[in-house]
């Protein structure tokens, strides 16, 4: 016992060191246990504060570029309102009318799905596992698992909320996997992200006799409750057969540019927990 | 005496917010992100004990990691650094005990030993966190090489900043 404690206090530099080391370890393995644990990551107070004050000063730097952005965006939900506008009122001929019937059947039908707006206050594109600070939180109506989008296409999923700040995994993160299909063909796969190329992400469990070509279309699949269907994820660049494997090697251009993302809606999916109960009964 | 330490608390907080707010948004090349912030550990007094050393070496990590969402991986790295520190001293001295009242700096050792000083522990922190980071071998080489330009930019702020504040 008494050699026991010698050697103890002889080495405790290095036992300090493994133990420290240790919890260190526990923190990394576990840290996607900590998610709601919000005073660990950037959407505590502190850090969420800092972050939109520094960010406050960063904005006029992109003000200009946001607001094309903007305009656009508009323009196209202009767009979109003309064409509901001309449902209420249908033309004369009964073959029109009909399909404005289904059209505003869609539109109804969308309404499971509400929208909130949020700004992003910090980001990153360039490690393996990145994340997404936004300004919005519990009080505002953010929850864990609502989906994030912006005009371009697919950003993220909220995984953490306080009360005024989220965060969000980012499309660029490894541990991230979507359900997306091929929108000609609706065959559906999983999209997710290598870490090499912030613009790249890759599909797979496409089989070899579906029909893809480059330039393709994948959206999302709607088979989460956290994402609706058509959402815009990315178009085919590249892909081949890899030997061995009954699935294409399928490699997507992200519609999303990661680097310049800024304002961001956040999706509530109204009817998600009479889905999921529903789901959890079979 | 309560100066000195303020000194220290003070350098702790101006190297974090210049960390996070400042230099992980530099990804110069798409990778070379200078981690700027382990100066703190490298300045610290020849005298301070091992588990002080450790403990906020631990701290220090923390603190970065907790905003940069990267929670475990900058903590194990930075106390890689406080575990190497102490060997790295004796390595590089030809003396066996660093003078009494000096501290690691230019102006007490001069700047070649400084930067050996500052490249020894920034290169092993910066492989390590790349391995971590990575947790893959596969690209080994590659590693090496982007741990080695991001030690060099990293080492040249290092030893910049020792110029900018040299009223200590």
């Amino acid at each position: 016992m008494k050699n026991l404690l010698k050697f103890l206090v002889k080495y405790h530099f290095g036992f300090m060191f493994l133990f420290l080391e240790l919890i260190a370890l526990l923190m990394m393995v576990r840290f996607n246990n900590y998610h709601q644990v919000s005073f660990l990551n950037s959407s505590n107070f502190v850090s969420g504060t800092l972050f939109s004050m520094v960010d406050g000063v960063k904005e006029y730097g992109y003000l200009s570029k946001e607001n094309v952005r903007l305009v656009n965006e508009n323009s196209r939900l202009k767009e979109l309102v003309l064409q509901y506008e001309m449902t209420k009122y249908p033309g004369v001929t009964d073959s029109i009318s009909f399909e404005c019937d289904t059209l505003s059947e869609v539109m109804d039908s969308k309404l499971a799905y509400t929208l909130s707006n949020a700004k992003v206050i910090n980001n990153s594109v360039s490690t393996h596992f990145n994340y997404l600070t936004l300004d919005k939180g519990s009080e505002d109506g953010i929850r864990v698992d609502q989906g994030v989008i912006n005009d371009q296409g697919i950003v993220g999923v909220v995984i953490s909320v306080s009360m005024h700040y989220a965060v969000a995994i980012s499309l660029l993160n490894k541990h991230f996997k979507l359900s997306s299909k091929i929108q000609k063909n609706d065959y559906y796969g999983s999209l997710s992200w290598k870490g090499d190329s912030y613009r790249h992400a890759q599909l797979d469990e496409i089989p070899f006799h579906v029909n893809v070509q480059i330039g393709d279309t994948i959206v999302t699949s709607g088979y989460s409750s956290i994402f609706p269907e058509s959402i815009p994820v990315g178009v085919v660049s590249s892909f081949e057969k890899k030997g061995g494997s009954n699935f294409y090697n399928i490699e997507v251009k992200l519609l999303t540019d990661f680097k310049s993302v800024n304002f961001v809606n956040i999706i509530n999916y109204t009817s998600k927990e009479e889905r999921i109960i529903l789901e959890e009964q079979e | 005496m309560i100066k000195d330490y303020l000194k220290y608390v003070y350098l702790f907080i101006g190297l974090v917010l210049l960390q996070v707010f400042v230099l992980n948004n530099v990804y110069w090349l798409g990778y070379v992100n200078p981690q700027v912030y382990i100066l703190f550990l490298l300045l610290l007094p020849f005298e301070v004990s091992g588990i002080s050393l450790l403990l906020l070496s631990f701290f220090l990590g923390l603190m970065i990691d907790i905003p940069s969402n990267t929670l475990g991986i900058h903590v194990s790295a930075t106390l890689l650094v406080g575990f190497i520190r102490p060997q790295v001293l004796s390595l590089i001295s030809s003396r066996d005990i660093y003078e009494k009242g000096s501290l690691p700096r230019i102006r007490f050792y001069g700047l070649a030993w400084f930067v050996k000083y500052c490249f020894i522990i920034t290169f092993i922190y910066t492989l390590y966190l790349y391995i971590l980071e990575s947790l893959s071998f596969a690209h080994f080489f590659e590693v090496i090489l982007h741990s080695m330009v991001t030690t060099v930019l990293t080492v040249t702020i290092m030893v910049l900043s020792q110029f900018l504040f040299i009223k200590e």
